[in-house]
């Protein structure tokens, strides 16, 4: 299979577990959201529905790990230095953008941008690093 | 780090592709160690020298 060689572009070695579980957390995280604020249930089962998006997240987690577990020394060294990049930069958002906040400067964001942001930093820092090692 | 795995790899006849698979590793690493941008790690760079039949200090060798 395509994921299990030493991948030439740095994306294409996404095993598939990654991707099926980046559908299902899509389409759950939408179906779940629309399906409780309609209706109405004991704050357990609510609870319980909101969280279930963390089972496609954690499959794309062990499809990301494989994939990085099958990639050679420069590509994993690659992708190391991507994400220490992108957990410093969520670092200091997070600090500041909570100061921020908290003193009421500016409005209250969805936590669920440190997420979004260190994914964003992570493939851009990993894209740099590729061309600079070419 | 210098190194000469680009003569060795051409007197062998080998593309960096093929160079890579007997190396297990990727093209782009091949190409980035030729290049001098990336040093290999130690078990890579026994790996090189075993497989040219070399001493690792013939095949690398500190910038001064």
């Amino acid at each position: 299979m395509a994921w299990d060689r030493y991948p030439e572009k740095k994306w294409a070695g996404h095993p598939p577990e990654f991707w099926i579980g980046m559908i299902l957390y899509v389409a759950a995280t939408l179906l779940i959201a629309k399906f409780l604020r309609s209706a109405e249930l004991q704050p357990g089962l609510r609870f319980l529905l909101a969280a279930a998006p963390l089972l496609p997240l954690l499959m794309m987690g062990r499809g990301l790990w494989r994939m990085i577990q099958q990639q050679d020394e420069l590509y994993k060294r690659i992708q190391l230095h991507a994400l220490a990049f992108a957990c410093a930069l969520v670092i200091v958002l997070s600090l500041i953008l909570g100061y921020m906040e908290d003193l009421e400067v500016i409005p209250h964001i969805n936590s669920m941008w440190a997420g979004q942001v260190l994914v964003f930093a992570w493939g851009i820092g990993a894209g740099l690093l590729t061309r600079r090692y070419r | 780090m210098r190194n000469s795995l680009r003569d060795l790899r051409e007197a062998k006849g080998w593309s960096q592709q093929e160079l890579g698979d007997r190396l297990k590793v990727s093209r782009q690493t091949v190409i980035a160690i030729e290049k001098g941008k990336y040093d290999p790690s130690l078990p890579l760079a026994f790996s090189i020298a075993r497989l040219f039949s070399r001493r690792i200090e013939d095949v690398f060798t500190p910038e001064r």
